[in-house]
């Protein structure tokens, strides 16, 4: 997902004055994007969220020197954020590669079959369909698939809970308040 | 192609602005700030490659790292700079953070996979899926000397530090007067 476009920034004015610029786009793009992620079945927008949260992460980072301490502990909640985002993409990630895998093993276990059925070694081929790496990571997905509905419901609930809390709100008076200037 | 694998780039030092070992402060100009988020990001990346290219894997992930942040900050302040340069750069991070991310995500996936399966010892299944997926991943090891040899032959190096350095402001001329006057009354008269 591309970053959306910070038009108009002035350079020569002083970092302060375009803080609420550049993180107000940030963090608009953020919420929009966290409903759909809620839908356990959508990788996409979870993956999308999951990056723009990193990227108000970094943006708040990069300007804290404009910023009050408090905004330290914001960019710890999204830390949080980031890290159950994190957990979920690695297992959409795992079970593409594993999906992919399993195509190719099975690939070689149709050439398997004929060669084996050619020779009348039936046990063998049997034996290395149960025990062998397609059975395996069929085993694998579906073990990754569990954790990863357990993960998505996890994440689902510590959200609610972070809005419940006026994440979104805390957020905007980081630059909207008059003590923003942290020197 | 075995020669061009076996070659190991010079990874050139180069010289940093002053202005980035000083604090930044809220009403330095928005340029000059932007600037030195994308140089800082860039000097940590650069002061990684040697370590990553021996494999180091907290180095190639610390790498990785800064590659995204760089490209964030890009994207970020992107109106204050050239925009064919931003986006060719952004692409070059990208691919380089995508070279270095291939066995990264193997490995991940290999660590949850020894974890299941350390969780059935008596699977046999589980431990043939593991041992395909190692093979698969010690083939991909090329990818991240790939990634760090592109990425200094097309010359990235030198010139994201040349243009953030000099351009929209230049930073080997940026004086703090904040700074200079705070060390100036911390300097007892000779």
């Amino acid at each position: 997902m591309r970053a959306r476009p910070i038009p108009d920034l002035d350079g020569l004015a002083s970092t302060r004055s375009q803080v609420g610029v550049v993180l107000g786009t940030r963090l608009d793009e953020m919420l929009e994007l966290a409903p759909r992620a809620l839908d356990p079945c959508a990788e996409e927008p979870l993956h999308d969220l999951r990056i723009a949260g990193k990227r108000l992460r970094y943006a708040l980072e990069s300007l804290a020197f404009c910023l009050p301490p408090w905004s330290a502990e914001i960019i710890d909640q999204l830390k949080e954020v980031q890290a159950r985002l994190g957990d979920i993409h690695d297992l959409d990630v795992g079970m593409a590669r594993i999906r992919r895998e399993l195509r190719r093993a099975l690939d070689g276990l149709r050439r398997r079959a004929r060669y084996l059925a050619d020779h009348e070694q039936v046990a063998a081929f049997s034996r290395e369909l149960h025990d062998g790496e397609a059975s395996g990571l069929v085993h694998l997905l579906d073990l990754l698939h569990e954790r990863r509905a357990l993960r998505h419901a996890e994440f689902v609930l510590f959200w609610h809970e972070l809005a419940a809390t006026g994440f979104a709100e805390r957020v905007q008076t980081l630059w909207t308040r008059d003590d923003v200037d942290a020197t | 192609m075995l020669a061009r694998r076996a070659m190991r780039p010079a990874f050139a030092h180069l010289a940093f602005p002053p202005a980035l070992d000083t604090d930044p402060r809220p009403d330095w100009p928005l340029a000059a700030a932007a600037q030195r988020v994308i140089l800082g990001h860039v000097r940590r990346l650069l002061s990684l490659r040697e370590a990553a290219w021996n494999a180091d894997v907290e180095s190639v992930r610390r790498l990785r790292v800064a590659a995204r942040r760089a490209r964030t900050a890009l994207s970020d302040f992107q109106s204050l700079f050239d925009a064919d340069l931003v986006r060719d750069a952004r692409r070059a991070l990208s691919d380089l953070a995508d070279g270095l991310g291939r066995t990264r995500d193997l490995d991940v996936l290999l660590g949850l996979a020894a974890e299941l399966a350390g969780e059935r010892p008596d699977n046999p299944e589980l431990a043939a899926a593991c041992r395909a997926l190692q093979r698969r991943r010690d083939r991909m090891q090329s990818s991240l000397h790939d990634a760090l040899r592109d990425f200094e032959l097309a010359g990235w190096p030198s010139r994201l530090v040349t243009y953030f350095a000099a351009a929209p402001l230049d930073l080997w001329r940026f004086v703090d007067l904040h700074h200079l006057l705070q060390s100036r009354e911390s300097t007892p008269d000779s």
